[in-house]
């Protein structure tokens, strides 16, 4: 009770600065909306659909863009982490591409895939790749050798050593960059979305600056937040039910 | 099940220099026997049992077992470290399942051979807890519980109470004599404790650095079962002295200091 009381002060602080800046400050609307009026264009957003329209459309592309590149750099990530081989044949080209931000492929993946849905979700796919793939080298890497021997000696083969010892120690690190890049597929959506979309939320906040409408830009801003919140939580739900040995086990007392 | 080793030398090329890490090691050990290896830090003790275990390859020499040279690692060579190397992310009960699991024996098999060590080890109960939230001596228990679940020929140690407090290590002592007569398993133990390689064993071999060999063999002929007060027995302080004196030589010789493993201070 006295927990979730601290958790709520703050919010609860910034709700009344913007309230009181907003109805005492002398500020345009057109800058800074009320937070009544944001409240409204919520509703309005929520009652014509187009906020359930747009958020579902938006999810598509960043959930499809997140499955398909994490996917990917799991999977490589924990070959790359295992053999020697695999690691000096990528090593440069992956440190590389990551070095370019993503974002400024968005131009070269528009002109390549069009404006469509597949140059966002690849463009998604694209990020998530590398957002996943180092921290899955890093856990196989670091993956106690000592485990890797009692498995062994106790007869097991490279494939099952792969299977029962190096991805489940490897997990808490691998889901703590999945956790970063489900963060990271919305900002690279709601950019990709802004630069080249006709849908979804990215769009509706470019709409409302095209309109000046404040509320609606607020009103989205908020709905993406509740997005991202919603998308970490599910995801830390997630990784407790997939790695139920860590519970209770932090640091703090 | 006979473990004979002979003239097994291991040499450990860096890109400067190599090492020899092991030369001239001799060492049989009949079916049955309860055995140990005494020597101080870095004398290739461990190396030495994961070349037996095949989780090292061996430069020179033969290893055999029942007159097969042995080839990579299997389950009838199981090994247990100090550091129990159990997986945090498996039950007891789970880890103790590892073996057979790996082989391919069917669950209920699984479920009768966990409920068998588990109970062997005196851990019922504890079956679904993980790891971590048990203490060493328990989670030292269970790495053995997982070791035997394998039914080996022979069960390879290394220093596997080394960082328990001392009465968990006279109880886990006294608990691995009641297991080996339990089940007749041949075990090769390695310590750097002289004590506890004399409580454990029918014989103890001594080993010397730089390179590792295998420099003495005592027979321990006290009487079984064994019990604690067995270490305030005039004969057994006898042998603890002789063998602290051969091993203080060694390394006099060397003239290096080992004393990761002995107090040892070098004659002026």
């Amino acid at each position: 009770m006295k927990q979730a009381a601290y958790k709520i002060a703050l919010p609860l602080l910034f709700l009344a600065l913007w309230y009181s800046i907003s109805r005492f400050g002398h500020i345009s609307p057109l800058i800074l909306p009320d937070p009544e009026s944001t409240v409204r264009a919520l509703i309005s957003l929520i009652q014509s659909g187009d906020l359930a329209l747009n958020t579902y459309v938006s999810l598509k592309r960043s959930m499809g863009g997140f499955l398909l590149g994490s996917f990917l750099g799991v999977a490589s990530g924990i070959l790359i982490g295992w053999s020697h081989f695999w690691e000096d044949f990528f090593d440069l080209a992956i440190n590389f591409v990551r070095a370019i931000p993503k974002t400024a492929l968005a131009p070269l993946f528009i002109v390549w895939f069009g404006l469509g849905d597949s140059a966002k979700i690849l463009l998604i796919a694209f990020s998530s790749y590398f957002f996943t793939v180092i921290p899955t080298i890093e856990g196989v890497k670091n993956v106690d050798s000592l485990y890797v021997k009692t498995a062994r000696s106790m007869g097991a083969n490279e494939f099952q050593i792969m299977t029962s010892v190096i991805m489940p120690a490897a997990m808490p690190a691998i889901f703590a960059g999945l956790r970063l890049t489900v963060t990271t597929a919305l900002i690279v959506l709601v950019m990709v979305e802004i630069v080249a979309g006709n849908d979804g939320l990215g769009y509706l906040l470019q709409e409302a600056r095209g309109n000046l409408d404040m509320a609606i830009m607020f009103a989205t801003l908020f709905a993406l937040g509740v997005l991202g919140y919603c998308l970490d939580a599910a995801m830390q739900y997630l990784g407790k039910k997939l790695m139920p040995w860590r519970k209770g086990k932090t640091l703090s007392m | 099940m006979n473990l004979e080793i002979e003239d097994l030398r291991k040499v450990i090329d860096n890109r400067k220099h190599s090492t020899v890490v092991l030369d001239e090691v001799q060492l049989r050990i009949g079916s049955g026997e309860l055995v140990s290896i005494v020597g101080p830090s870095g004398c290739g003790k461990t190396t030495l049992l994961e070349i037996i275990a095949g989780l090292q390859s061996k430069t020179e020499g033969s290893i055999l077992i029942d007159q097969v040279p042995i080839e990579k690692s299997s389950a009838n060579r199981a090994i247990v470290f100090q550091q129990y190397a159990l997986f945090p992310w498996l039950t007891v009960q789970k880890n103790i399942q590892y073996g057979p699991r790996i082989r391919g024996v069917n669950a209920p098999e699984r479920n009768r051979i966990s409920r068998e060590y588990i109970e062997m080890v005196g851990l019922a109960g504890f079956e679904s807890h993980y790891p971590h939230e048990l203490s060493g001596g328990m989670q030292q228990r269970v790495a053995l519980a997982r070791a035997l679940a394998n039914d080996p020929d022979i069960l390879l140690l290394d220093e596997p109470f080394a960082a328990l407090d001392a009465q968990t290590k006279e109880n886990c002592q006294q608990e691995l004599l009641y297991l080996w007569e339990k089940t007749g398993i041949t075990i090769l133990f390695v310590t750097h404790d002289i004590g506890e390689a004399l409580f454990l064993s029918d014989r103890v071999f001594l080993m010397t650095a730089n390179p590792g060999t295998i420099t003495e063999c005592i027979d321990v002929d006290m009487a079984r079962p064994r019990r604690h007060s067995v270490r305030l027995d005039p004969g057994f302080r006898m042998k603890e002295a002789q063998i602290r004196s051969f091993l203080y030589n060694g390394v006099r010789e060397l003239g290096v200091d080992q004393s990761g493993g002995f107090p040892v201070r070098l004659a002026r």
